[in-house]
């Protein structure tokens, strides 16, 4: 493949990407959850989809917002029923990492018994694809740049500009001070835990509308994802996540250009290691007040 | 009976995962999810060596073993820099990189097909042929991994790497060489890994990467908590728990694609439900943070 194809493809897939980090960082950066179960609300937000468009035979822009309030829902039922009680025992953060792991583990169970671990189309061809300065666009490449660029803009002025996405914000940076504000922390905190996982939602039916299929295994290669995009990118801070889940994404595609696709992810994590050992706080460092 | 000893065999390959995981986390309190990755090492080294150099099993724990601990040094010698959840992801970035090694380093892993054809080996030229027999092979090892896991914990080795694990500054402040104990306890567990690896292929005969992935690992992390931290007897309980009991669900008779989601989200629930009300593990002596 010619390099101007592995770069175009190179920045859907990191639009893709850099809505998954997000949608990771958003939760982890504010309430200091390391949530691995994050893994899974991708795969269900990719199946949430599935069932609608596939299954059900709606329309894909109905199925997509479905998708995203059932997420959302799910992202505040694992708050609700798993972190919120573990914090109420007052549990540290190696504890809380074991329960999301533990909830990982159970709900990659439960989608594997319904849907069985198999492969399951859920867009039939390409469409017509046309050809700009031989690099081969398809339509569906076309919707998800367009819709990751509307998503960004619209986060953007979520946090700069709204009541409660400066809550968030406030909560994230020091969540005490946010209560002697008169904010109610745990409000937030499902605020955001929806928000995020919508944004999973999102970001998973994307990647499986341009691969074209959905297995149980995407969310545990968009959580990977998302770690190398947050240590790239520095931890807890939301653009920078963004930035980074970019540049894993061209990192994908364009280490094709010479070495074999299936080393894609050694090399990916080979960069997560060099940064960590080299920056571990990530190549963009985070002033104290920007988000 | 036949029966009865394989799944004590598998039992005893998982007390010394356990113990592997044990002695990383309930000790020194370093949160890996990477003993797959030695489990994997020692076992694709065993089989290379049998298959490429005919060695005998214990040449080939060797090698496995010391390959291994290599990898248990590089990953060990960043955990001074790293903390909490950066040292997860750089051990989880280990598993990621070998399971992917194991699956596209096709000349020399056979990729995803795996290996095949490692037979039973000859002890004191008795052949292992039948399980009962392996069993008791690798019954010595659990006790020597066992024996030799708490002879060093119960000294100033493993004091050593309680103070490090409740207070590290504290240890540092005292003239403990912080690093060296990391080290030290990450190349002990990753023998032990190793050496379940090749008392693993040489039992099944066969091995691909997908024995390996990043569920093993976090099954063997089960297995550790659910035993208990900070306490080797826990590590066997837990083995023997968490390996028995699901092993009943084949005589349910679900299908094996079934049975096998239904054991996952067994030890899903246990890891939940554990962290809950017993973060400590059934007989744990350590809780975490």
């Amino acid at each position: 493949m010619g390099f101007l194809q592995l770069l175009f493809n190179g920045i859907v897939t990191g639009t893709i990407f850099s809505l998954f980090a997000i949608s990771f960082s958003i939760i982890y950066g504010t309430t200091k959850v390391f949530h691995f179960a994050h893994g899974m609300v991708f795969t269900c937000g990719a199946y949430f989809t599935f069932v609608f468009h596939v299954l059900v035979g709606m329309n894909i822009v109905p199925s997509i917002l479905l998708s995203m309030v059932f997420t959302a829902i799910l992202g505040m039922a694992i708050n609700l029923i798993i972190y919120e009680p573990l914090q109420r025992r007052k549990a540290g953060p190696l504890v809380i990492l074991v329960g999301s792991l533990g909830t990982y583990i159970s709900l990659n169970a439960i989608v594997c018994l319904i849907f069985t671990s198999n492969v399951q189309v859920i867009s039939a061809g390409t469409g017509s694809v046309f050809t700009l300065a031989s690099v081969h666009i398809t339509p569906t490449q076309v919707v998800v740049i367009g819709i990751a660029i509307v998503i960004n803009c619209f986060l953007a002025l979520f946090f700069m500009k709204t009541e409660a996405g400066l809550s968030i914000r406030a909560l994230g940076e020091d969540s005490e001070l946010a209560e002697i504000f008169g904010m109610s922390p745990r409000k937030i905190k499902y605020m955001i835990f929806a928000i995020g996982s919508a944004l999973a939602s999102i970001g998973a039916t994307l990647n499986a509308l341009d691969i074209g299929t959905v297995d149980p295994g995407v969310g545990l290669h968009a959580l990977l994802v998302c770690f190398v995009a947050l240590v790239v990118g520095g931890m807890e801070n939301i653009p920078g996540a963004a930035v980074g889940g970019f540049i894993v994404g061209m990192i994908y595609h364009l280490s094709i250009w010479r070495i074999e696709a299936k080393w894609q992810q050694v090399i990916v994590f080979l960069v997560l290691l060099t940064v960590l050992l080299v920056k571990p706080e990530g190549l963009f460092k985070r002033k104290k007040g920007k988000i | 009976m036949d029966y009865v000893s394989y799944v004590a065999v598998v039992i005893c390959i998982w007390v010394m995962l356990a113990i592997s995981q044990n002695l990383v986390l309930g000790y020194a309190g370093l949160f890996s999810l990477c003993q797959g990755a030695f489990f994997g090492i020692g076992a694709y080294t065993s089989a290379i060596m049998y298959l490429n150099f005919g060695s005998n099993i214990f040449v080939s724990a060797i090698v496995g073993a010391f390959i291994s601990s290599l990898m248990g040094i590089a990953i060990a010698m960043p955990s001074l820099r790293l903390k909490g959840d950066y040292f997860f992801i750089a051990t989880l970035a280990l598993q990621i990189i070998m399971f992917n090694l194991f699956v596209c380093w096709e000349s020399v892993t056979k990729g995803p097909l795996g290996i095949y054809g490692v037979f039973r080996p000859k002890i004191l030229g008795m052949s292992l042929n039948t399980n009962i027999s392996y069993f008791l092979f690798a019954l010595f090892f659990v006790f020597l991994c066992y024996y030799l896991s708490r002879r060093v914990c119960n000294a100033s080795f493993g004091l050593t790497l309680k103070a490090i694990r409740e207070d590290e500054v504290g240890a540092e402040a005292v003239g403990k060489n912080i690093l060296k104990f990391k080290v030290l306890v990450f190349v002990f567990s990753a023998i032990w890994a190793s050496l379940a690896g090749t008392l693993y292929i040489y039992f099944i005969g066969a091995v691909d990467p997908f024995a390996f992935t990043l569920e093993e690992s976090i099954f063997i992390l089960s297995i550790a908590i659910v035993g208990g931290m900070g306490n080797l007897r826990g590590s066997v309980l837990g083995a023997v728990v968490l390996i028995a009991i699901p092993e009943l669900l084949k005589f349910a008779a679900m299908p094996e694609s079934i049975a096998h989601q239904a054991r996952n989200l067994i030890y899903g629930v246990c890891l939940i439900l554990f962290m809950m009300f017993r973060p400590q593990g059934l007989i744990g002596e350590y809780r975490m943070e």
